[in-house]
């Protein structure tokens, strides 16, 4: 079996930049994850996940243009790159085998 | 740009700490949710949101890269710091353990710096000290009283003086239908304007009516548990069982501990001529102290009006003839208050107690310095190579000796951080052994604990930094690189630090264990009486003995009770007999005529007194002192005292007639029976503890006597100064004991550690040649021995020189120190220093010399 490197805050996030597409920037990825997970995700944690993600080369990130309602700051966008998705894919596939091996008796 | 409703100050930490390439993308995405945050939820909660958001943030991964390096410093500067913190990051273990050393001595010296603060702020508290004066009265040939006539200040104010009274009493304060021991100071009201007392809420306290009272803010939580209690009353009962109340008018800071005025209340001075019935004008009444206030007079002249007065007050008090009276500044008059007869003040520390103090922290200071050095030194010596390269390139001696110096200003100034943390544990330890708080933390300003630091560092730094640096900056690269440098264990500089910090070590060892010995000669020491089953009730009245002994002869834990007139221990008077037409001095007690035996004395011949006063009224018990003073057998003979005439009916063993402190030894010592009138005490023969019968007989007493203050106490208080003094005496020299120690043990282990890895090839070819272990430990040890062997003689002769005088002049009896005392601390110092550096040395002389030898 593979060794992934990947948390599960980590596949999270990356799960959410997947999902935003082109849109996927911190405050949006923030909000994306807070909705989902049903709790607060602070911008810190965030901003670790995503440090750690890059350090791994995970992701890529760009700079947007130049934003009216940020006080004019640029927005980072964020992507995945082809090395997190195939990180992305072996964590899943290594959990579908898991779950294929479950006994049925546990879930009814 | 920050949006105007963004935190501001949260806004500027962030920026301050996060990295810059963070900062656009961070802020940005902050400030949207913030936006979104002030439409939907309100400014207060996005305003929160944010604040909690910045916090979260301060993670290392958005923080600054920063280096601790001040970029202030300048390049060249930096330089110099860099090449520090690298070096010390080569040997941690050894210069953590250096700066952990010489913390400690810091945290002590600290200790003796704030002795010398104590007695040097002493009464500076008050901002018009200079100006204000107290009264005292020289005597020919007897000490100078302290007191003053109650009189003179209303005298020295009709001739426009500004002159005060302070008087301070012991009364009781009724709270519901207890009673508590208090006292309270009695003052006119311009005493308050000299010496100024300070309110809880800032204000100047001023004696206004006679029904009102100050309290202190202990006393407030105490009586009231309340912080605040203002216009609360208070009962307070004086002696004859007056009562009045008063009203609170405001609660006070308590002063520092250095000034002469302690009370936990005052009020106005009409009160104590009131309710202890003493005129204004009497010149036989004395009060504690009379003050003047120096306005726009010379003590001179006020000096010269008082002693217009000396033929009022010695016409008043032939007992007490009075030759001058004088003024002294309250801030001289402390360092003779102890010498002063009458009033209470509190004095400076004594001077010898300062100057112990601040010796011995500054004996531990530059013990520490030398270790400092010896580490230093030895360390430096594997950086010869390092000097070279610096010479070779081109550095000059004086950029080496700054580079050390710099390293060791580095060190000291962790080490000075270090003992701030190391004082704030160790000062409260240290002020709950001493009666007196001596060191207050937050009376000192903080300007003061800056300079001091910054002298420290500069003191230490050059002291413990200048010889290493000079020494190893001295040799020529030339050398060091041909490997013609030796650099060897035998600098002379090295060995005599070594010996003195260990005859300091003997010298605390030792009197460590002489200490010890003697607190234990003394708890054991027989007095001649029996201490822990007696109980000493003072009365008020001498007809309250038949109902306490009535009521007092049910309880099944009291097996005696005798009224009497003196107890032994703790009050007597000094008389004279005549025999045979010589006289003799003697200490005279008036007892009852069963006390004796309550008391344990032992009977050496002949007996106690008869049973009743009028049988035993011309009979009188001698100590076994006296009569060998005298020179002959006296049971039976007739003695003269005071115009009467006694029979010896018994000699009794000597007997201790005061706590064996000072130059209280035992004395030629008469007892006489005291007629039941005159009976001041009531003292219990008992049972069981002493503590818990006591607290029944308080409340047996206050069945019999509601409305007066139980003041009953154990015999066994006579040891209490002695213990006092003995706990503090162990716990100093404990304290000093391990501090020396364990720095000398560290620098020992260090040195010893340098010399192995040094000399490790040395060890390698010794052995391969045959050498044994034992050899190769005789090696290692060989300077040691030598060390310990010189510096064991200066530092027993010491101990025992000290420790005599010092016990000669504050004990009565104390220990012989003998062959012993010196001996047993000295094996033990052996040992400790054997287990320090036994290990290495040990570990050394087993290891492989191939091991030794394979490198390179």
């Amino acid at each position: 079996m593979k060794e992934t490197g990947l948390g599960e805050f980590q596949e999270i996030v990356l799960l959410t930049i997947l999902i935003l597409e082109e849109k996927a920037y911190g405050a949006k990825i923030q909000n994306e994850m807070s909705q989902r997970l049903g709790r607060t995700i602070s911008r810190g944690a965030l901003h670790a996940a995503l440090t750690r993600l890059s350090e791994k080369n995970f992701i890529e990130s760009a700079y947007g243009g130049a934003t009216a309602e940020r006080g004019g700051r640029r927005k980072r966008f964020y992507s995945v790159t082809n090395l997190g998705k195939s990180a992305l894919n072996d964590a899943k596939t290594i959990r579908d085998e898991m779950w294929t091996l479950v006994p049925k008796v546990h879930f009814q | 740009m920050r949006h105007p409703d963004i935190p501001k100050w949260s806004y500027k930490l962030f920026k301050g700490f996060c990295h810059k390439d963070f900062f656009e993308e961070l802020q940005g995405d902050l400030e949207e949710n913030f936006l979104f945050d002030l439409e939907e939820k309100g400014k207060k909660e996005a305003r929160r949101i944010y604040r909690l958001e910045i916090i979260k943030l301060i993670r290392p991964s958005a923080m600054k890269k920063t280096s601790f390096i001040p970029r202030s410093l300048g390049q060249l500067a930096r330089n110099y710091v860099l090449t520090s913190v690298r070096a010390i990051k080569h040997n941690p273990g050894y210069i953590l353990s250096n700066i952990f050393g010489l913390a400690l001595a810091l945290s002590i010296s600290t200790i003796g710096y704030f002795y010398y603060h104590f007695n040097d702020t002493f009464n500076k508290h008050y901002d018009r000290a200079e100006f204000l004066f107290k009264i005292h009265g020289e005597r020919t040939g007897e000490a100078t009283l302290g007191s003053s006539p109650i009189a003179m200040a209303p005298s020295l104010n009709a001739a426009g003086i500004d002159a005060m009274r302070y008087h301070k009493e012991t009364i009781a304060v009724r709270l519901g239908n207890r009673l508590f021991q208090e006292s309270a100071a009695f003052a006119d009201p311009a005493y308050l304007e000299s010496f100024e007392l300070e309110s809880v809420s800032g204000q100047k306290i001023k004696i206004q009516s006679t029904n009102e009272i100050f309290i202190s803010q202990d006393m407030a939580t105490k009586l009231f548990g309340d912080v605040y209690p203002l216009g609360e009353l208070v009962v307070i009962v004086f002696p004859n069982e007056k009562e009045q109340s008063f009203v609170i008018k405001d609660v006070f800071k308590d002063p520092p501990q250095n000034v002469s005025f302690h009370f936990p209340m005052i009020t106005s001075f009409d009160n104590y001529t009131q309710f202890y019935e003493v005129e204004q004008n009497n010149w036989a009444t004395y009060v504690d102290g009379t003050f003047v206030n120096l306005k726009d007079m010379n003590p001179g002249q006020v000096e010269a009006h008082m002693n217009t007065l000396i033929e009022a007050h010695n016409r008043s008090n032939p007992e007490r003839l009075v030759s001058k009276f004088r003024l002294d500044n309250v801030l001289i008059w402390p360092t003779i208050e102890n010498e002063l007869v009458g009033g209470s003040f509190w004095n400076t520390l004594h001077p010898a107690s300062v100057i112990g103090t601040v010796s011995t922290s500054l004996a531990i200071l530059l013990l520490a310095c030398f270790n400092f050095i010896n580490t230093s030194i030895a360390l430096s010596g594997k950086r010869l190579k390092e000097i070279a390269v610096r010479k070779v390139m081109g550095g000059s001696r004086k950029s080496t000796i700054t580079q050390f110096m710099i390293e060791n200003s580095l060190m000291v100034f962790v080490s000075v951080i270090l003992s701030f943390g190391i004082s704030y544990f160790l000062i409260p330890a240290y002020n709950s052994l001493m009666t007196q708080e001596i060191i207050q933390l937050d009376e000192v300003p903080l300007k003061t604990i800056i300079y001091f630091s910054i002298i420290l560092i500069v003191f230490v730094a050059l002291l413990s930094g200048a010889y290493p640096s000079f020494y190893i900056s001295r040799f020529s690269s030339l050398e060091i690189f041909r490997d013609k440098l030796v650099l060897s264990g035998k600098n002379r500089l090295m060995i005599v630090l070594l010996t003195f910090q260990f005859a300091l070590c003997f010298y605390n060892f030792a009197s460590l264990y002489i200490n010890v010995e003697n607190s234990y000669y003394q708890e054991n020491l027989d007095r001649g009486y029996d201490l822990s089953k007696v109980i000493n009730i003072p009365l008020y009245n001498s007809a309250q003995i038949s109902e306490l002994e009535n009521r007092l002869n049910q309880h099944p834990e009291i097996v005696n009770v005798s009224g009497t007139s003196n107890t032994i221990g703790f009050n007597f008077k000094n008389s004279s007999i005549t025999f045979e037409g010589i006289e003799h001095e003697v200490a005279d007690l008036s007892v009852g005529t069963s006390y004796l035996q309550l008391m344990g004395i032992r009977l050496v011949r002949g007996s106690f007194f008869s049973n009743q006063y009028e049988s035993a009224s011309d009979q009188i018990v001698i100590n076994e002192m006296l009569e060998s003073q005298i020179g002959q057998d006296l049971l039976n003979k007739r003695i003269r005292y005071k115009d009467q005439l006694f029979t010896v009916v018994g000699i009794v063993e000597d007997f201790n007639l005061r706590p064996v402190m000072f130059d209280n030894r035992i004395k030629p010592t008469i007892l006489r029976a005291s007629p039941e009138n005159a009976y001041r005490y009531a003292s219990l023969q008992i049972q069981g503890k002493a503590k818990q019968v006591n607290s029944a007989v308080e409340l047996i007493w206050y069945e019999l006597f509601p409305q007066q203050l139980y003041k009953g106490f154990l015999q066994e208080d006579v040891m209490e100064s002695i213990r006092e003094t003995n706990t503090i005496m162990i716990y100093i020299n404990l304290f000093s004991a391990v501090v020396t120690i364990l720095i000398s043990a560290l620098g020992l282990y260090t040195l010893i550690a340098l010399k192995v890895q040094r000399r490790s090839k040395e060890f390698g070819i010794r052995k391969v040649l045959g050498a044994s272990k034992k050899v190769i430990v005789s090696l290692l040890g060989k300077d040691l021995y030598w060390i310990l062997g010189v510096a064991i003689i200066p530092g027993l002769a010491s101990a025992y020189l000290v420790n005599d005088t010092v016990f000669d002049i504050i004990y009565a009896y104390h220990v012989k120190i003998g062959f012993n005392h010196l001996l047993l601390p000295s094996i033990g110092l052996f040992v400790i220093v054997v287990i320090t550096i036994g290990y290495k040395v040990m570990h050394t002389s087993k290891l492989n010399p191939v091991e030794q030898l394979r490198t390179e």
